[in-house]
C-alpha cells in the first residue's frame, strides 16, 4: 500500500466510524423525553417550514412529522426546554400546536375514531 | 369482525341503492368545485389492494367490505383530479369530492427523505434523482449529478479538452435522449460539453429511464432517457445562493431569485458563473490536467397560471463559455510554439409551454416549443473548427381517456428542425434536417397492478425519408412487494460525427468520414424485477434488470485500423450491447441509507469485418454509496465508492506500441460532509480520494505537433484528488 492509498483508506475508515458513532449516540438518552403534538398544518410547505425551524429550538433532539396525522413527535431535553416552550415555538412560526391527549405510551386502539382524508 | 361492522355505511339518502346493505361501502363521487357534477368512471379501491370498483353514470359506487383489511383506507382516483384517500365513516353515505388537478404533469411525487426514488408505478423503469440527492455531491453541473447513480456512467472522452459524456448500458451518451423538461437538449454541437452547461443549483430533479421510452418525446432515445426538471417560479425557494471552490483553484457561484407578482404571474432568474483561475499540471506532462473554463450562464423563466386552470410558461437561456486547454503557457506566449486549444461557445435558447385543460375532466392539451442558436469557434493546435447550429422543436400533446382512467391515451404531432453548418479548416459541412411527425400512445392502468403502455410514431425526415417507431412497456405487480417490467422498442438517430466528436481533433489522428452515412437505428428490449422486502424495521429494495440493444444501422467510430486515423463508417455486421444490473437499496436504521449496485456489460461491434469488444468500455461497473443524516438533519455524511472494470484499448501500433492493449480496473471514492444551520448549508468534500490517475493520459504529450500525439486514449481520471468547500443559502417564501 502506498502513501496515497493509506491516506485514502484512513479517511474512509474515519468517515464510516463517524457515521456509526453518530448513529449509536443518536439513541435516546437521559433527560430526554418524547411527546407528540397536534399541529394545524395542512401542506407540504408547512412540513418544510417546521423542519427548518423547530430543530433549531433549544433542547430539541429529534423531530418526526406526519402530515397525514397532523402531528409532530418531538424528542427534547427536559432540562433545556418544556412542552410549553415548544408550543410557543410553533406559535412563533404561525402554527397552533397542542400536546396530544393520547401519547404513544398509552396510545389506544381507536380505529373507530379516525376521520378525515389525506391527499396522496 | 367487529371492526368491519364499524365500516358499515348506512345508506339513508342513497338514491341508487334503495336498501342499506352492511356488506358494502357506498357513496357518490362528485367534483369539488361543482358538487352537482358527478365524476363518472372514477376508480375506488382499498389502499394496497387491487379490490375495487368504478363509479357509475351518477357517480355512485358500491364496494364489497369482505375484501377490505381492518383499518383500510379507501382510495378514490380519476384522471385530471387529485387522488383522495379516506376512511369509510360509519353512519353516512360517503360523499367524495374530488379536486381538479390544475397541473398537467402527473401526480407529483412527494418524497423528501429519500434522495433516490425508484418508481414502482411507472411502467417505464425509472429513477428520480431529487434535489436532496443532488446535494450529496459537490454537484457543480449535470455530469456530476450521476456520481451516486448506478445506471448512468460519466466518462471523460479525451484527456485534453475535459469533454464529458454520459454512458448508459455501456453505450455512448449520444444514444441517450437528454431532455430539458421533456424537450430535447444537448443535441449536435452541444453534445461534447453540454453536460457542463446545466448548473446543479438550477435543477429540481432528474428522471432517468432505462431502455426504450415513451414515443411522446420523440424517436431518439435508443438506450435510455434523462429528463432534467429545472426549479420553477412559484416554488418554495425565493432566494438561493451557492458558492464553491476547490484546491485546483476552480470557483463557482450561483444565484437564483424568484418573484411572484401575483397568484398567477411569477418569475425566476438563474445566474451561474465559474472560472478556473490557474493552469494545473500535476502529472508533469506539460499539459493542463483540467481545462481552464470560464463560463457565464443565465436563465430567466416566467409562469402564468390562468384563473380557469392550465398554465403558460416562457423562458430564455444564454450561455458564454471560453474553454482553454493544451500545454501550460500556450496562451501567454503565442510565439513559443506551444500546443493550445481554445473553444469559445455562445448559445441562446428560448422555450415556451402552454397547458390547456378542457371541460371534460382528464382531457388536456400541452404545447411545447423550443428554439436554440449555437455558435462555436475553436482552434485545436493548428486545426480550426467552427460550427453554427439552429434548432427548433414543437410538440403538441393531447391527453384523453376512453371513459375512465383505466384507458387513457396521448396523441399529437411534432416538428424537429436542425440547420447545422460546420467548417473544419477549409472543408465545409452542411447538415439540414426537418422532421414532422405524429404519435399515438395508449395506456392501460389497472389500479396499480397491471399497466400497458403501447405507442408508435411516424416521422418523415427530409434526409432519411419515412420511418416508423413502435414501443411497448408492460408493468405487472401481482403483489405489493414485487414489480415486474418488460419493454421493447425502436429508436432512430441522426449521426453527426464531426459535431459530436470534435474533441477528437485534440490528436494527430485524421478524421475520415465515409460519405452517405445512414440514419442510426436500433431495437432495445429489456426486463426488470423490483422486490421490496421487510428486513428488520425497514424495507429492503432489490432490483435486477437486463437490457439488450441491437443496432440495425449504426455509424461506427473505428480507431483500430490505423493509429493515425479515426474512421466513421456505416456498420457492416453485428453491433449490440447487453447489460445486466443488480441494485440494492436499504436503510438499516433511521438516517443511514445504503445503495449498492453492480453492472456487467457486454458491448460488441463489427469493426473492419471483425466483431470485437467496443474499446474504452469497461466490462463492469460497481457502486457502493452510504449516506447518513443525523436525527434533526443538521449533519450529513456521504461516501460513495465506484468500481470501474477494465477493458480494451484501441489497437496500438503493432511495431511501435505506445500504449497497452488493455486498461486496468480502478476505484474512485467520493466523500462529503454537510452541516445545516437553518437557511445555511456548509459542505466540504473530496473527489477521487485515493488520488488515482492515469500514468500517461496523453500519448506523445512531449511532441504535440508530431504524428503520434493523441489525447483520446483516456479511460480514467487525469486529475487526482480534489478537495472542495462550498456553501448554500436558501430563503423560502414563508420566511
Amino acid at each position: 500500500m502506498n502513501m496515497k492509498q493509506k491516506v485514502g483508506t484512513g479517511s474512509v475508515l474515519v468517515i464510516i466510524a463517524i457515521m456509526l458513532s453518530m448513529s449509536v449516540f443518536g439513541k435516546e438518552r437521559k433527560n430526554e423525553k418524547t411527546l407528540v403534538f397536534t399541529v394545524n398544518m395542512d401542506c407540504h410547505a408547512c412540513v418544510q417550514k417546521i423542519e427548518g425551524n423547530i430543530p433549531y429550538e433549544k433542547g430539541v433532539k429529534d423531530l418526526k412529522i406526519s402530515l397525514d396525522d397532523k402531528t409532530c413527535e418531538i424528542t427534547f431535553r427536559t432540562d433545556k426546554t418544556s412542552p410549553e416552550a415548544l408550543v410557543k415555538a410553533f406559535g412563533k412560526i404561525g402554527y397552533k400546536a397542542e400536546l396530544k391527549t393520547d401519547q404513544p405510551e398509552e396510545k389506544k386502539d381507536n380505529n373507530e375514531d379516525h376521520e378525515g382524508h389525506i391527499h396522496q | 369482525m367487529i371492526r368491519k361492522v364499524g365500516f358499515i355505511v348506512i345508506g339513508l339518502i342513497i338514491s341508487n341503492y334503495s336498501i342499506a346493505d352492511n356488506r358494502y361501502v357506498m357513496g357518490v363521487v362528485r367534483e369539488k368545485d361543482n358538487p352537482a357534477l358527478p365524476v363518472v368512471g372514477a376508480n375506488i379501491y382499498w389502499a394496497g389492494t387491487s379490490k375495487g370498483t368504478t363509479s357509475d353514470s351518477m357517480g355512485a359506487f358500491r364496494l364489497a367490505l369482505e375484501n377490505a383489511l381492518p383499518d383500510a383506507r379507501l382510495v378514490v382516483s380519476f384522471v385530471g383530479f387529485r387522488t383522495d384517500t379516506l376512511f369509510a365513516v360509519p353512519g353516512n353515505e360517503l360523499q367524495v369530492l374530488l379536486e381538479r388537478n390544475t397541473e398537467l404533469d402527473e401526480v407529483l411525487i412527494r418524497e423528501r427523505r429519500k434522495g433516490v426514488y425508484l418508481s414502482t408505478l411507472d411502467p417505464v423503469q425509472s429513477h428520480k434523482v431529487t434535489a436532496t440527492e443532488l446535494q450529496k455531491a459537490a454537484c457543480c453541473n449535470l455530469s456530476e449529478s450521476f456520481e451516486t447513480n448506478a445506471s448512468v456512467d460519466i466518462a471523460f472522452t479525451d484527456a485534453v479538452t475535459g469533454a464529458q459524456q454520459i454512458r448508459m448500458l455501456g453505450l455512448s451518451g449520444t444514444y441517450v435522449q437528454t431532455l430539458s423538461e421533456n424537450m430535447p437538449m444537448l443535441r449536435g454541437l452541444a453534445a461534447p460539453y453540454g453536460l457542463g452547461w446545466v448548473p446543479g443549483p438550477w435543477m429540481e430533479s432528474i428522471q432517468i429511464s432505462k431502455g426504450t421510452s415513451s414515443v411522446v418525446n420523440g424517436y431518439e432515445a435508443l438506450t435510455g432517457q434523462i429528463n432534467v426538471e429545472f426549479k420553477k417560479p412559484g416554488g418554495t425557494e425565493v432566494l438561493h445562493f451557492n458558492a464553491y471552490g476547490n484546491d485546483a483553484l476552480k470557483t463557482e457561484a450561483n444565484l437564483n431569485y424568484s418573484h411572484s407578482f401575483s397568484d398567477s404571474l411569477m418569475t425566476t432568474v438563474f445566474l451561474h458563473g465559474e472560472n478556473q483561475w490557474k493552469a494545473i499540471d500535476l502529472n508533469g506532462d506539460r499539459f493542463m490536467d483540467l481545462p481552464n473554463v470560464r463560463q457565464i450562464n443565465f436563465m430567466n423563466r416566467w409562469n402564468f397560471i390562468p384563473k380557469r386552470g392550465g398554465h403558460r410558461e416562457i423562458g430564455i437561456k444564454a450561455l458564454n463559455e471560453l474553454r482553454r486547454s493544451g500545454q501550460v503557457g500556450a496562451f501567454g506566449d503565442p510565439g513559443a510554439g506551444l500546443y493550445g486549444i481554445e473553444i469559445e461557445t455562445r448559445r441562446y435558447e428560448i422555450f415556451a409551454k402552454n397547458g390547456i385543460l378542457f371541460d371534460r375532466p382528464g382531457t388536456s392539451l400541452g404545447l411545447q416549443f423550443s428554439g436554440s442558436f449555437h455558435d462555436q469557434q475553436s482552434v485545436y493546435g493548428l486545426k480550426q473548427y467552427t460550427g453554427t447550429q439552429y434548432s427548433v422543436y414543437f410538440n403538441a400533446i393531447y391527453q384523453g381517456h376512453f371513459g375512465s382512467d383505466l384507458h387513457t391515451y396521448k396523441t399529437g404531432i411534432s416538428f424537429l428542425g436542425d440547420w447545422l453548418d460546420e467548417r473544419l479548416d477549409d472543408r465545409p459541412f452542411r447538415n439540414q434536417e426537418l422532421v414532422p411527425g405524429g404519435f399515438f400512445e395508449y395506456s392501460y392502468n389497472l389500479i396499480h397492478r397491471l399497466n400497458l403502455l403501447a405507442g408508435s410514431r411516424i416521422d418523415y425526415s427530409t434526409r432519411y425519408g419515412l420511418f416508423f417507431t413502435p414501443r411497448v412497456h408492460v408493468r405487472w405487480s401481482p403483489q405489493d412487494w414485487i414489480t415486474i417490467r418488460a419493454s421493447a422498442g425502436k429508436g432512430f438517430r441522426k449521426p453527426l460525427p464531426l459535431a459530436e466528436n470534435h474533441y477528437l481533433l485534440a490528436s494527430s489522428r485524421t478524421l475520415v468520414l465515409e460519405p452517405d452515412l445512414r440514419q442510426e437505428e436500433a431495437v432495445n428490449t429489456g426486463a426488470s424485477i423490483q422486490i421490496t422486502l421487510p428486513l428488520g424495521e425497514r424495507e429492503l429494495t432489490l432490483v435486477a434488470d437486463y437490457y439488450y440493444t441491437r443496432f440495425l444501422h449504426q455509424v461506427v467510430r473505428e480507431m483500430d485500423r490505423d493509429v493515425q486515423r479515426v474512421y466513421f463508417s456505416n456498420l457492416d455486421g453485428l453491433s449490440y450491447s447487453g447489460a445486466f444490473q443488480t441494485e440494492l437499496l436499504y436503510e438499516p436504521f433511521r438516517g443511514l441509507t445504503l445503495n449498492a449496485a453492480w453492472r456487467w456489460m457486454d458491448v460488441k461491434q463489427t469493426q473492419n469485418g471483425i466483431v470485437r469488444a467496443l474499446p474504452l468500455t469497461s466490462r463492469y461497473k460497481g457502486m457502493v454509496s452510504l449516506s447518513y443524516k443525523t436525527r434533526l438533519n443538521k449533519w450529513q455524511f456521504d461516501l460513495t465508492t465506484q468500481f470501474n472494470g477494465g477493458g480494451r484499448m484501441p489497437d496500438p501500433d503493432p511495431t511501435d506500441p505506445l500504449w497497452k492493449e488493455e486498461y486496468p480496473p480502478f476505484t474512485e471514492v467520493y466523500a462529503q460532509i454537510t452541516k445545516r444551520i437553518k437557511r445555511w448549508e456548509f459542505y466540504v468534500g473530496v473527489e477521487n480520494l485515493f488520488d488515482f490517475t492515469m500514468d500517461q493520459p496523453i500519448i506523445a504529450a512531449h511532441d504535440p505537433w508530431g504524428k503520434n500525439f493523441d489525447g483520446s486514449m483516456v479511460w480514467g481520471p487525469v486529475h487526482g484528488r480534489k478537495i472542495y468547500v462550498g456553501l448554500r443559502y436558501t430563503l423560502h417564501h414563508w420566511e
